[in-house]
């Protein structure tokens, strides 16, 4: 074979580029986007044609007791934790240890409380998953995957917070709570078509 | 052989990866020297700790090979079955049959074809872009294991009655869901690492990005699709799983509905999405022959030196139109089983022709550098050829497919009578094409194409990835098996497919009478055409097998630290 007997390989490369894990966990945020908005796709359409086939039938189980009190309390806890999340990461990239931990922890709390509220909500609805209604497996998808989604972002949160305590370089601090962060608005952001697209909508 | 490369510049230790540095040459120091003085890790714990994306490249290339030998002696038995008569010769069943056919699709897709592109990107690319490694080194690593298990999952499952078929036993059925997410989440992570490192890690001759060389080009493209097909594949295999987790499932985990969710991974557009790193394969092939033939070696970068001005222009004109073809290819929007109507949707049928437009397109600019500066002619361009040819080949059948609907799109256009009266009657035979087996042949053409890049792919860069040649001959005759075998096999199921042969076989006996039986005498001869065609495709790949095995033997495989010298060996 002589075609490839000689192959010279590209020259040494730069520096680390920085903001590596933002990039990466940019990706990742853009996939669990995704992967929730295939989950609208199907809730959206099969309602559709739900509503369509049957005018006047009622999509979500009459046996069901969605209610909104709860749900709209998980918009506010969440609209909070963006604002001290926001504040972790102007504390890390300002380099100051102290507020980092006390946003984090506040943050992190109001993460919990969102999976206490989903849990509330599950007993609350007595949506019967096997009870022969279409939304039901859905509705336990859709939300199932949000706390999957909270306690990543949580166990994300909770990781970049340990390595500031851990004495290294701050600036990589920086960059993984800016990583972390952006991957908590996107929960957020799912979490809002969640509210309007099925609890509020229903 | 030769393989050159300049060591490192002086590099700023990352801290957070450190098999990045450890898996270096280089004067790097600080935690390098460090966890020099540690003993390294040795055999399977080396193996399970690796960050160095050689390693890994060689895992996956591996593992997708035996998995890839797998699935194609399922394909030879499956086109075997079809062959003398309209009952079930083989398997034990009508439900059998189906389950081996869920599991061949299954296989082809996520154990074979795409394992295979990502595993000749995280040993190539790096290499290729003058990056260290890998951008993330313990992703890379998670992901490989995590998609091996879940492959290993996959195939149990399987076993114990379980896959996407109606009546298997439900925790086997769950099995089976769990292991198509944790693949998909798996290979999301490993498209994440690929993306991470052309973006994050190339030297500073691609400051500009689409500098970098073709294959790095397609599989950033490529990886950038999959990364937003996989979360839809997994957000369709949750709804299943938890449907099935009731006592009665409802709608999505009901075993006739479950393969149907996730049919659009083998459907036109998504196949083409799998295939991408096709085009990018043949452009480092062309470009490096090129250079071989001009006097340089055969480099995979751009290099003033060697290719002219025009040259660049048309490399950046055959990038920009590749990366077109990532934009038409995405299928995660077109699930016939939530849009039953998606076949008739302008943006499918166009798409299809998009397809074969975008890779004439591509065709053109390749032309041109090939006829201003000939390329020398190796067994590893015409096996990049061949799968540039066979997935211009998926398009054409794709477009084949679509005809009716264009022509009948078109229609609208004209009030003549007669005109219209021709053409319904010119159209009819293709109107009749969905869910038949012609949908088996786009899949197969473009799949194929796919495993006939890996192999150009692998004989190409075997000095890098195996630190030993592959034997050329070989390479060519598999190539050669390979393409005869993909010709016969789509030929003849387009031709079965014009004749009513359904793509799907029946998942039971019920099934099978409601159907009727279709066989013919055209169908017949045309299905054990397919046969033979399997029968050279399995042929074809274990050939592969066997020369991969061969160099693969402890003996010839370097160590190590054998493999990182290997990089600065003048």
């Amino acid at each position: 074979m002589n075609d490839t007997s000689a192959i010279t390989f590209a020259p040494a490369p730069l520096p680390a580029r920085k903001r590596n894990m933002l990039v990466g966990a940019g990706f990742a945020t853009g996939a669990s986007v995704v992967y929730f908005g295939a989950l609208f796709g199907i809730y959206f359409s099969e309602r559709a044609d739900f509503n369509n086939l049957n005018p006047g039938g009622s999509w979500i189980p009459s046996t069901a007791d969605l209610q909104l009190t709860a749900p709209s309390m998980i918009v506010w806890t969440l609209l909070l934790s963006v604002i001290t999340m926001q504040w972790a990461v102007n504390a890390a990239a300002r380099e100051d240890r102290r507020h980092l931990l006390m946003a984090a922890v506040v943050t992190g709390v109001f993460g919990i409380a969102t999976i206490n509220q989903m849990a509330f909500i599950f007993i609350q609805m007595g949506l019967e998953v096997d009870g022969g209604s279409l939304a039901a497996p859905l509705i336990y998808a859709i939300c199932g995957s949000f706390i999957a989604m909270v306690a990543a972002a949580l166990i994300f949160l909770v990781l970049v917070t340990l390595r500031s305590l851990d004495g290294q370089g701050m600036r990589r601090v920086a960059d993984g709570m800016s990583a972390a962060a952006m991957y908590w608005y996107a929960m957020v952001f799912v979490y809002v078509v969640i509210w309007l697209g099925i609890f509020v909508t229903k | 052989m030769t393989i050159t490369q300049q060591p490192p510049a002086n590099l700023e230790a990352d801290a957070s990866q450190p098999e990045e540095v450890s898996a270096s040459p280089g004067p790097a120091k600080s935690p390098a020297a460090s966890a020099a003085a540690q003993p390294a890790p040795r055999g399977i714990a080396a193996l399970l700790s690796t960050g160095d994306s050689v390693l890994l490249g060689r895992l996956w290339i591996f593992f997708g090979i035996a998995f890839g030998a797998f699935t194609f002696i399922i394909g030879m038995l499956l086109g075997a079955e079809r062959v003398g008569s309209a009952g079930i010769d083989i398997f034990s069943g009508h439900r059998s049959h189906f389950q081996f056919f869920t599991l061949y699709r299954v296989c082809l897709v996520l154990l074979c074809v795409v394992p295979l592109f990502i595993g000749l990107a995280t040993a190539v690319v790096p290499k290729q872009i003058g990056a260290r490694s890998v951008a993330y080194p313990r992703l890379a690593a998670a992901a490989f294991y995590t998609w091996l298990v879940a492959a290993c999952i996959l195939l149990a499952s399987w076993g114990i009655d379980g896959g996407l078929v109606p009546g298997g036993q439900q925790e086997a059925t769950e099995l089976s869901l769990l292991s198509i997410g944790l693949l998909a989440i798996a290979l999301t992570a490993a498209a994440i690492t690929i993306i991470g490192t052309v973006i994050l890690q190339r030297s500073e001759q691609f400051q500009w990005l689409p500098h970098v060389p073709f294959f790095s080009w397609g599989m950033l493209v490529a990886s950038g699709i999959w990364v937003v097909s996989f979360p839809v594949l997994l957000a369709d295999v949750v709804v299943m799983w938890v449907d099935a987790r009731g006592a009665t499932a409802v709608r999505y985990g009901v075993g006739e509905n479950l393969f149907a969710q996730i049919a659009w991974i083998f459907d036109q557009q998504q196949v083409f999405a799998w295939s991408l790193p096709v085009l990018g394969i043949m452009g480092d092939a062309l470009v490096g022959n090129i250079r071989a033939n001009t006097g340089g070696s055969p480099r995979f970068m751009p290099d003033p030196e060697y290719i002219s001005p025009v040259q660049g222009r048309t490399q950046g004109t055959a990038k920009f139109v590749l990366s077109l073809m990532g934009i038409v290819a995405f299928g995660g929007a077109l699930n016939g089983f939530y849009t039953p109507g998606y076949a008739s949707s302008p943006v499918f049928v166009v798409a299809a022709f998009g397809v074969v437009l975008i890779i004439l397109a591509l065709a053109r600019p390749w032309a041109q550098m090939a006829k201003s500066q000939p390329p020398r002619i190796t067994p590893q361009l015409a096996i990049a050829l061949m799968g540039f040819l066979l997935l211009l080949g998926a398009g054409v059948l794709a477009s084949i497919r679509n005809l009716g609907r264009l022509v009948g799109g078109l229609r609208i256009f004209s009030d003549d009578a007669n005109w219209l009266d021709n053409i319904n009657s010119f159209t009819s035979p293709f109107d009749n094409l969905a869910g038949t087996t012609a949908v088996s042949a786009v899949l197969h053409a473009a799949l194929l194409a796919a495993l006939l890049s890996i192999i150009a792919g692998l004989y190409m860069w075997s000095p890098v990835i195996f630190g030993k040649k592959l034997a050329s001959p070989v390479g060519a005759l598999s190539g050669l098996l390979i393409l005869g075998g993909t010709l016969l096999y789509c030929v003849s199921e387009l031709v079965s497919g014009f004749l009513g042969q359904m793509d799907r076989p029946a998942a039971s006996a019920a099934e099978s009478v409601v159907r009727g039986t279709y066989l013919g005498s055209g169908i017949e001869a045309a299905n054990t055409v397919s046969f033979l065609g399997t029968i050279a495709i399995l042929a074809g790949f274990l050939f592969v097998a066997l020369n991969l095995l061969a160099v693969l033997r402890p003996a010839s495989v370097p160590a190590r630290s054998d493999a990182a010298s290997l990089n600065l060996s003048a």
